[in-house]
């Protein structure tokens, strides 16, 4: 399977990220994804018809607790990162419609 | 050989017998971290003031005939991405560089409880995506075993501060092979422990289903008596394992005799350095000679890990790195916005490295309409079969030794150019993330005065037996 990654596809793939890329990285992503996407492509040899997909690890009982209410007093910790905060609030920019 | 060079075993000794005071280790520690650290580049941050107190508190320990823990008084390094309290935690990028969690991480918590001393802050790639520590905002960090030689990543500066004396132990974490790798470019040990033994509370996500705190340290048994200063469930993670036998040090001298050891085929064959080779085999034939039965045995599906584990990491980080938006901890791009889509796209555009963002563009590809199929679920699939040969592998066998890295350590600079190359690095590592299991690196002597390792693999929570052979091999070779 010959994989292309037209600059299209990478400025598509940036706007699903929330990246902005300049016109350098698309040159230099477009080029990397596929020589990536062309060493990975050796997966398509195996027939994988009947295999079930591993999402995640079941070695073992998970570690579950209660689901029992509790407080934390730590509002003014977590606050404290808030690039822009009012009050007790995290403050963003205006939100506009696509 | 000062006293921030001796092993953990030896220091606790001293400590016990009130021979040395833990202010002397601390004090021996920052000595050498003004000696070396211009050079080495170990840690992102230090907190000599806040260490100094934990040595006074865990000295008072002593001196009060309570019964210490273990590791009480013992200098610890911590990888930039688990939270400490109150002290910044960057995990390398400049999108976290003024970060301060609200709480410390469970490892880290433990070990404070256990009365170890937190030295640093030590650096790492960006997020964890690297094997070579360069990808870093505050640089690289050099191999102190030869300083024009990468320490190998991420953990690249947990491993580099172990070696060259600018801690006694350290955390790591390992998604791919970020503990292992750094540990044989070091000459040093290192322990990626089975996926759900240590409580993953408070360490910032790479790749969730493959990520695992790991410990570093000079001996097996320095690390043995760290892992189990930090495993056991946690009410916190949910993905941590219900189990509570996690003593491994009283059976650590246990003899090896009727061990069937396996050595896969695919990797000894392609692409390893014949040196390397030839020293892992040294270390076998030692086993061997000690009463270890040697089978070989098969992976076939060996070759498609590194592809399928790229797939996996990448749509699992493109998800988790989603959370850095420039809204409630982190970066924020300045006064270069409309709305608030403009602030999120400038605020990863100035906050994320190229390799970063080539990774969350490769994890939205895979994970995007039309190539999901092809690539996120065939790799999920194959990941099956990579855990499948391993269950196969466990009936004939009780560990498997492997090489760790193909190569000896590389130069600065040598592969940035290329990211595939460095994706290479992980060849031997990534499956056992991949299946969960646990996995040692252990020095196996130097080559041309450049260190190489072994990697022993255990059943899943089988460290026992994984630690009990490194130790005896050790313990054979005078290390």
């Amino acid at each position: 399977m010959k994989e292309k990654i037209s600059k299209k596809q990478i400025e598509y793939i940036a706007k699903l990220t929330g990246l902005r890329i300049d016109n350098k990285e698309i040159d230099s992503f477009s080029k990397e994804l596929k020589s990536i996407l062309e060493y990975v492509s050796t997966l398509h040899e195996l027939d994988t018809e009947s295999i079930e997909p591993l999402s995640g690890l079941k070695t073992h009982k998970n570690a579950w607790r209660d689901d029992t209410p509790g407080t934390e007093e730590n509002t003014g910790t977590i606050l404290r990162n808030a690039p822009e905060k009012e009050k007790h609030y995290f403050k963003v920019p205006k939100i506009k419609e696509d | 050989m000062e006293l921030c060079d001796h092993t953990a075993a030896h220091l606790c000794t001293l400590l016990k017998n009130g021979k040395i005071s833990s202010k002397e280790i601390t004090e021996s520690v920052f000595q050498r971290i003004d000696k070396r650290e211009k050079v080495i580049n170990a840690y992102i941050s230090v907190f000599r003031e806040k260490a100094l107190l934990q040595a006074k508190a865990a000295d008072k320990k002593f001196s009060k005939k309570e019964q210490p823990s273990l590791l009480n008084g013992i200098p610890i390094a911590l990888k930039d991405n688990v939270c400490t309290r109150d002290l910044t935690t960057t995990c390398g990028s400049n999108i976290l560089k003024n970060y301060l969690p609200p709480y410390d991480a469970t490892a880290v918590k433990k070990a404070y409880q256990h009365g170890m001393i937190g030295i640093g802050k030590t650096n790492m790639d960006e997020f964890g995506m690297g094997s070579s520590t360069e990808n870093s905002i505050v640089g690289p960090t050099r191999n102190p075993v030869n300083t024009e030689y990468v320490a190998g990543g991420s953990s690249g500066g947990s491993a580099a501060a172990v070696a060259s004396g600018e801690t006694v132990l350290a955390l790591g974490t390992d998604t791919g092979g970020s503990v292992r790798q750094p540990a044989a470019f070091c000459g040093i040990v290192g322990i990626k422990p089975t996926y759900g033994r240590v409580s993953r509370y408070g360490l910032i996500s790479y790749a969730s289903s493959l990520d695992q705190i790991g410990v570093l340290g000079r001996t097996v048994e320095d690390c043995t008596m760290l892992l189990q200063t930090i495993c056991g469930p946690d009410r916190n993670d949910s993905t941590s394992a219900d189990i509570q036998d996690n003593d491994f040090l009283s059976s650590l001298n246990n003899n090896i005799k009727g061990l069937k050891i396996g050595l896969p085929n695919e990797y000894f064959n392609t692409g390893l350095d014949k040196k390397i080779k030839d020293n892992i085999l040294k270390a076998v034939q030692l086993l061997e000679k000690n009463g270890a039965d040697i089978i070989d045995i098969s992976l076939p599906h060996a070759d498609y890990a590194i592809s399928a584990y790229y797939l996996i990491a990448t749509a699992e980080a493109s998800s988790n790195l989603a959370r850095y938006d420039g809204v409630r901890f982190g970066l924020r791009a300045k006064n270069c916005y409309d709305d608030i889509k403009e602030m999120y796209e400038n605020t990863r555009y100035l906050g994320f490295s190229t390799e970063v963002k080539r990774r969350i563009m490769l994890g939205t590809y895979v994970l995007s309409a039309g190539h999901y199929q092809a690539y996120y679920l065939k790799a999920q699939k194959i990941r099956t079969l990579i855990k499948q040969d391993f269950e196969q592998a466990f009936k004939k066998v009780d560990i498997i030794i492997s090489p760790v890295t193909p190569t000896l350590p590389f130069k600065l600079g040598e592969k940035a150019s290329n990211p595939l190359e460095m994706y290479l690095m992980d060849l031997y590592t990534v499956s056992l993330n991949m299946a969960g299991l646990p996995g040692m690196s252990v020095p196996c002597g130097t080559i041309d005065g450049l260190p190489a390792g072994f990697q022993i693999i255990g059943k899943p929570f089988d460290e026992k037996t994984v630690l009990q052979t490194g130790h005896l091999y050790q313990q054979l070779t005078g290390a």
